[in-house]
């Protein structure tokens, strides 16, 4: 029997050593999946917080046949998912202004500002352009590397249906990247000294 | 070559399968080359992209949080609690149960208004007619009871409910 298997056992049995031990093997892959999802880290660290905390109030409930690892994504999937939604909510009902389009605030933050001039920045605004449900098959495909009968299983859909929403979450990620090259290139031909006002201007600006 | 079974080579080669005939068509469909081109662009994106490190002492703050949230006792004592507070209950139902019929069967037994209040206060509950009584003939009587009546609930919703959200482990 292999170490996580033994820990994996014995937190089942009630031992919160091997518990703790088992949130030491799955903190990194958890920790990622809630960041790569929800796009920031202080986010990050309060899912991952709360997804172990279910992960060990849903100990009774565990079927030993299933992978560790993926009851556990799928317990974190369930509360990324539910904690977008309560966040897009939130920015709906802002929209409820009936003349001007809001723009989440966060777009002109100086701190967020100054975090999107990274490389990574640029990949969590491209999976935050995603729908939820793109980004979720998009995160589990390429950074847990899990095939799509292990997806299926995590998101409880079909096999089919992950493919299908792997194809399309690529496409729009592809054409995302394409045109923002193009963009790019097209600001080192023009000169960019006007890209900054522009971008301060759209903050609020009329529905068209 | 049918475009929608493109679309299934062109995932089948992304996955690093083979997708027979996939080039030939896409010399040839525009719409599908364009759309091959997008699909390679996102995949190599993507493959490119590491993991990010947790901050430091993540494991501790979980099991902190997890400490803090659960309150986790050891099983005996869960067990000891659990029992404890399922016959505190019992008894209280069964005293409240008791008290309840014995004051109205003298209600109705007896004919003088002196036996009949009397009733009407071991009606109450015997905890709170012995109260009434202690107190005098006053309107607390019935918030007496009520407040009977939500200590039972309190304690068999701790006896029933809060044991099986809590997890047994011990350290």
């Amino acid at each position: 029997m292999d170490s996580e298997a033994a820990w994996r056992d014995a937190a089942l049995a009630g031992d919160r050593t091997a518990f703790a031990k088992l949130v030491d093997h799955y903190q990194r892959p958890v920790y990622n999946f809630t960041y790569r999802m929800l796009g920031n880290r202080g986010d990050a660290e309060d899912a991952t917080q709360e997804v172990f905390l279910r992960a060990y109030r849903a100990l009774g409930t565990y079927d030993r046949k299933r992978p560790f690892s993926t009851w556990l994504l799928s317990i974190a999937a369930h509360y990324c998912i539910d904690r977008l939604r309560r966040r897009r909510n939130r920015e709906v009902s802002l929209d409820g202004l009936p003349t001007w389009r809001w723009v989440p605030a966060e777009a002109v933050d100086p701190q967020r500002a100054a975090e999107r001039s990274d490389e990574g920045d640029r990949v969590r605004r491209l999976l935050d352009d995603l729908p939820e449900d793109y980004r979720l098959v998009v995160v589990l495909r390429y950074w847990h590397d899990l095939g799509y009968a292990e997806i299926a299983s995590v998101i409880g859909e079909s096999e089919s249906a992950v493919k299908s929403r792997l194809h399309r979450a690529r496409r729009r990620l592809g054409a995302s990247l394409e045109e923002s090259e193009r963009a790019a290139s097209r600001d080192s031909e023009a000169g960019s000294a006007t890209v900054g006002g522009s971008r301060q201007c759209s903050a609020i600006m009329p529905a068209s | 070559m049918q475009c929608d079974h493109a679309r299934i080579l062109m995932d089948q080669r992304l996955d690093g399968g083979a997708a027979p005939g996939l080039l030939e068509h896409l010399a040839v469909c525009a719409s599908c080359a364009r759309e091959w081109s997008e699909l390679q662009t996102a995949d190599h994106f993507l493959l490119a992209q590491e993991m990010v490190e947790p901050p430091a002492h993540l494991t501790s703050r979980v099991m902190n949080n997890i400490e803090v949230k659960t309150g986790s006792l050891p099983s005996w004592r869960q067990t000891l609690l659990q029992v404890a507070l399922l016959l505190v209950g019992t008894l209280l139902v069964l005293t409240a149960t008791a008290a309840f019929f014995h004051g109205w069967w003298q209600v109705l037994a007896s004919p003088d208004a002196a036996s009949q209040v009397d009733g009407v206060v071991r009606g109450a509950g015997l905890v709170t007619g012995m109260l009434f009584e202690v107190v005098g003939h006053s309107a607390i009587v019935w918030p007496m009871y009520a407040a009977l009546v939500v200590a039972m609930a309190l304690v068999w919703f701790g006896a029933l409910v809060v044991p099986r959200s809590a997890p047994r482990m011990t350290r």
